[in-house]
Order: C-alpha cells, then sequence, then structure tokens
C-alpha cells in the first residue's frame, strides 16, 4: 500500500513534470528580427492603436507618453498592477533586446522566461506582425525613462503561480484571425481590432477560466468589475452607421452626442489619434460581423 | 455691445433657462439631478448642430457653427455648485442619478475637468467659424473633457 502510495506520488510529480515542460513559455528566435529595422515614426502609429497608454500611464494622468505603470486592475482572480514599461533602463524595459520585447508582446514570456498574466493582453498583441513589433519598439525607445520601481501584483492563490499560465496559454493563446476578411480593408480593420485594438478584450464574454468565447465574438460581455455591461458591437446590437461608428472613435460623441464613459474613454483618448481611414476600417469591420 | 457684455448676458440667460429647467423637473425626483442632466442634454443639443456638420450630413455653415460653439461655451461656464449639491450621488438617490459619490470626496479631479471642457469649448468657439476642418479638429478636445468626467464621475 504504502509503496503503491510512493509510485502514485511518482506519477504525479511526473505528469506535473511533463506538464509544466509542454506548457514551457515560449521565446521567438532572435534572428527572425535581426534584419528588420524599427521605425519610430510607424512606431508611434502602433503605440496608440495598441493603447499601451491606457494601462501604463500613471493613474489619472494625462501624459500618455510617460509609462510608469502603477494603474491597478481589479478582477475576479486578484489586483494586477502594471509594470514599468518606459525607457528606464533599471525598472523599465530600456536594456531589453528586440526579441525580449516580441517575445513579451507575440508569446506573453519575460526576459526571464516567466509566463506574463493575459491582463496584458498580448492574446490580441499576438497576432502582430514582425514589422509593427519592431516599429513599435524603436517609438518606445524615444519615450522618457522613469525610475519609478514597478509593484507587485496581489493575487489569491493559485493565480499567484506563474507556472499555472502555461496551461491557460495552452488553452486559449492562439494567434489565428478570428473572422474572415474579404477586402483590404477589411483587413486593415480587422488588424486593428483583432490584434493591436484589442477590442474583444472587453466586447467578448470569457468562460469561467477567462478565456475569450470565439462563438460569442464581439457580443458584449458583463463587465469585469461587476456592475454593469459593456456593449456588443455586432450588427444586431449595435445599429450605429460606419460614419457614426469612426466619428465615436474619433471624438466619443455617440450618435445622440452623448459622449463614452467607462474604459472606453480610454480607448478613444488613445485610437482617436489614428488616421480618418483607420477609424473607418474599424467601423467597416465591426459591420461586416455577424 | 462688447463680447464679454454680449457674453454675460448670453450667460445669465442660460442661467435663467437652467433654472426654469431645474424647476419644470422638480415634480418628479430631485431638482438637483433633474437640473444637471437637463444641462447635460443642452451640451449634446449643441453638439448635435455641430456634429452634423463636421460628419458632413449637413453643409458647413460658419455662422451657424460659431453661434452654437459659443452655445456650448457658455454651457460650459455657467456655476454650476448647486446642481451638484452633496448628498445627490447614487448613494442618496439611488437610480435617479448616476453621479458617483466619488465627484464629493476628497482630491476629486471633478472642478479640473470642468475648466478643461472649458477651455476645450474655447478653442472650438474660436475654431468653429473658420472652417470645417478646424472645427473637427476642435471637437475631439471638447469630446476628451466630456468623456473623462463620464470615466471617472459617471455610473456605467
Ligand atoms: C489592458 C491593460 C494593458 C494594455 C492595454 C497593455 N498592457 Fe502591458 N502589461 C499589462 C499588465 C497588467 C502587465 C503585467 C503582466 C504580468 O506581470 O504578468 C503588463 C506587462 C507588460 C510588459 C512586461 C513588463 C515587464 O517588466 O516585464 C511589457 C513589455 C508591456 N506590458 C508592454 C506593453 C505594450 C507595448 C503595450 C501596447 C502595445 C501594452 N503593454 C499594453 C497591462 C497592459
Ligand atoms: C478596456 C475595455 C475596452 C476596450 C479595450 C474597448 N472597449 Fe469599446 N467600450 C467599452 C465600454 C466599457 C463601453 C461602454 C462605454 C460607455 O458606457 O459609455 C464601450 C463602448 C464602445 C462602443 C459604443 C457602443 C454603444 O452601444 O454605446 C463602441 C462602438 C466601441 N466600444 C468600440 C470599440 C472598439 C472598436 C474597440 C477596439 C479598438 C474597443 N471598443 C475597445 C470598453 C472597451
Ligand atoms: C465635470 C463632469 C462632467 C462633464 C465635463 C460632462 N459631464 Fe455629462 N455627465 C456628468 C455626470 C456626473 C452625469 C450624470 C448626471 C446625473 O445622472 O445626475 C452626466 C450625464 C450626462 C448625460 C446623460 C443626461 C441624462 O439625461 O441623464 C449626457 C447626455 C451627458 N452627460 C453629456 C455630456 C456632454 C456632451 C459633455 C461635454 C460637452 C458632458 N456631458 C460633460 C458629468 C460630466
Amino acid at each position: 500500500m504504502k509503496r503503491a502510495m510512493t509510485w502514485l506520488s511518482v506519477f504525479t510529480m511526473l505528469g506535473i513534470a511533463v506538464a509544466l515542460w509542454l506548457t514551457r513559455p515560449a521565446v521567438v528566435n532572435p534572428t527572425r528580427f535581426a534584419s528588420l529595422h524599427g521605425n519610430a515614426t510607424r512606431g508611434e502609429v502602433v503605440f496608440w492603436a495598441g493603447g499601451c497608454a491606457s494601462c501604463h500611464k500613471a493613474e489619472s494622468s494625462d501624459d500618455d507618453l510617460a509609462l510608469p505603470g502603477g494603474r491597478r486592475f481589479v478582477t475576479q482572480f486578484g489586483n494586477f498592477i502594471a509594470p514599468n514599461i518606459s525607457s528606464d533602463p533599471t525598472h523599465g524595459i530600456g536594456d531589453w533586446t528586440v526579441a525580449e520585447f516580441a517575445s513579451a508582446l507575440l508569446h506573453g514570456t519575460s526576459p526571464e522566461g516567466r509566463h506574463y498574466y493575459p491582463a496584458f493582453p498580448y492574446t490580441s498583441y499576438a497576432r502582430m506582425n514582425d514589422q509593427d513589433v519592431t516599429d513599435l519598439w524603436a517609438f518606445m525607445q524615444t519615450l522618457p525613462a522613469l525610475p519609478v520601481a514597478s509593484r507587485r501584483h496581489d493575487l489569491t492563490f493559485p493565480f499567484n503561480v506563474r507556472a499555472t499560465l502555461g496551461v491557460w496559454k495552452f488553452l486559449f493563446l492562439n494567434s489565428d484571425w478570428v473572422r474572415p476578411a474579404e477586402t483590404p480593408e477589411l483587413e486593415r480593420g480587422r488588424y486593428l481590432v483583432e490584434a493591436l485594438g484589442h477590442c474583444a478584450e472587453c466586447h467578448t464574454p470569457r468562460n469561467l477560466l477567462g478565456g475569450s468565447l470565439a462563438s460569442a465574438w464581439m457580443k458584449g460581455a458583463p463587465h469585469p468589475a461587476g456592475k454593469g455591461r459593456i456593449p456588443g458591437l455586432v450588427p444586431s446590437a449595435l445599429d450605429w452607421s460606419a460614419e457614426d461608428i469612426a466619428y465615436y472613435l474619433e471624438t466619443g460623441f455617440t450618435p445622440d452626442f452623448d459622449s463614452a464613459g467607462g474604459e472606453m474613454a480610454e480607448v478613444v483618448a488613445t485610437i482617436g489619434r489614428l488616421s480618418p481611414e483607420d477609424r473607418l476600417a474599424i467601423a467597416h469591420y465591426l459591420k461586416a460581423l455577424e | 455691445m462688447n463680447f464679454s457684455k454680449h457674453f454675460a448676458l448670453m450667460v445669465s440667460a442660460l442661467t435663467l433657462a437652467g433654472a426654469m429647467l431645474a424647476h419644470a423637473g422638480g415634480h418628479d425626483g430631485n431638482p438637483a439631478a433633474n437640473a444637471r442632466q437637463a444641462h447635460m442634454k443642452l451640451y449634446a443639443f449643441n453638439l448635435d448642430v455641430i456634429g452634423a456638420m463636421a460628419k458632413g450630413e449637413v453643409d458647413y455653415n460658419a455662422e451657424i457653427a460659431r453661434s452654437t460653439a459659443n452655445n456650448l461655451l457658455a454651457l460650459a461656464m455657467m456655476h454650476q455648485d448647486a446642481y451638484w449639491a452633496p448628498g445627490t450621488s447614487t448613494v442618496e438617490l439611488g437610480n435617479e442619478t448616476r453621479a458617483l459619490p466619488s465627484i464629493w470626496e476628497d482630491g476629486s479631479r471633478f472642478g479640473d475637468i470642468g475648466v478643461q471642457l472649458i477651455e476645450a469649448a474655447s478653442q472650438l468657439a474660436e475654431a468653429a467659424g473658420e472652417s470645417q476642418d478646424a472645427m473637427r479638429g476642435a471637437i475631439r478636445g471638447v469630446g476628451g473633457a466630456c468623456s473623462a468626467c463620464h470615466r471617472n464621475y459617471r455610473q456605467r
């Protein structure tokens, strides 16, 4: 009996070891980025489309180019605190390589080889193309270095064990496109919505483990902070014209001239800086959803 | 008539309109909440006129654009302390209001955002009569001020 128990625990441990190995943090191959040249001007567009400032600027700051972190995100798994991603080499990401930056965005893996939590929406950024990652990196290096230490998240067990995230990623991290795109404009709209704009992170409901439900893509979701709902953006839920949607993304004004509130106010603050063509491409992507 | 006099007149006329709306709404619900909601609706009404021109739904008309933007500025500049009387948040009034208690808490930036709206509305008032493009560019600033306040102080 005793021996059986010993064997059982040995097998269990082996099983865990194999699972951990299979779900170990993935990184990009550095040679993939070696020949690419970053363009900071183009990177700025990626930066606004990606909405990095919404999460990484200081709490209630109006400066979208200062990224010391510190904002707190309350979720059912505990509180996440956005880290410093300024160009400071000690406290920020100033001393990273472009490949390390790419591994963070595309695979959710840190330079130390640890899994990031999906509170950092790499589940969407995983669809970014390599040139955009490289351009964004060039732009981020032009931002001010802020010597502010990142703070630890305040999470409950077992969510505070990063290794468990490997299983989560295995189940839910997927860089395939969700919807087909028939024209170049729809393709651009899809890229802005599904990759950079990470719209689905809020507008799509999640399952019990926090994975997005592709079957209810952009159909609206309960608000993660409890009260209220995040509206659906599929045509059956939102009957605005494409021009109305584009104007809302530019100014925050609805067709009734109320103005956006909630987290969407921050999305408009960044996405509103894109070109009119890009905002219209987003609107047309939304109108083509079912 | 010089500009500031013209302005003072407009502001007092609007104050009166606000007071009347408050009174009219007073029959049901909290008068302060009714008044500020009516004030917000006046913002929206004026932005509708400007927005229709910005979107190209109706032809741009410099005169209408300028006077509408002046309305908006006048509204933004009204003294609103009585609307935002303490004790009229969602905690006390429940579903009658979406005004969050944080408006009245220490460190509230509610007043600062009000000033931000005045600044953005002045820029719009200057740009609106210039050209459709100038006007369109300045609307985003106004929208930013409205949204900044709704983000933090209006219940979802
Ligand atoms: C919805 C909020 C949110 C958005 C939007 C966001 N991030 Fe983050 N980011 C986070 C959180 C939370 C973490 C911490 C993750 C963890 O510790 O596992 C993080 C971590 C990071 C890290 C790792 C930092 C470190 O010290 O290891 C980098 C790099 C990063 N983000 C870059 C970006 C970039 C670039 C963008 C825009 C393209 C962006 N983030 C957008 C929330 C966000
Ligand atoms: C951080 C969460 C979040 C993200 C990311 C996000 N949204 Fe939203 N969105 C919201 C919330 C919350 C609202 C409701 C706003 C309100 O209450 O005024 C909203 C409202 C909207 C509306 C208005 C719908 C209506 O019925 O009023 C549109 C259109 C919209 N979002 C489009 C987008 C697009 C396009 C993106 C990606 C570029 C996006 N959103 C990303 C949270 C988000
Ligand atoms: C300083 C803060 C602040 C600013 C600036 C602000 N709002 Fe509001 N707004 C609120 C609050 C708070 C409420 C909820 C009021 C209530 O329910 O008692 C509200 C409510 C509204 C409503 C709903 C009114 C109703 O019928 O219940 C509309 C529409 C609106 N705002 C439009 C605007 C527009 C447009 C602007 C910009 C021109 C704007 N607001 C600027 C704080 C603000």
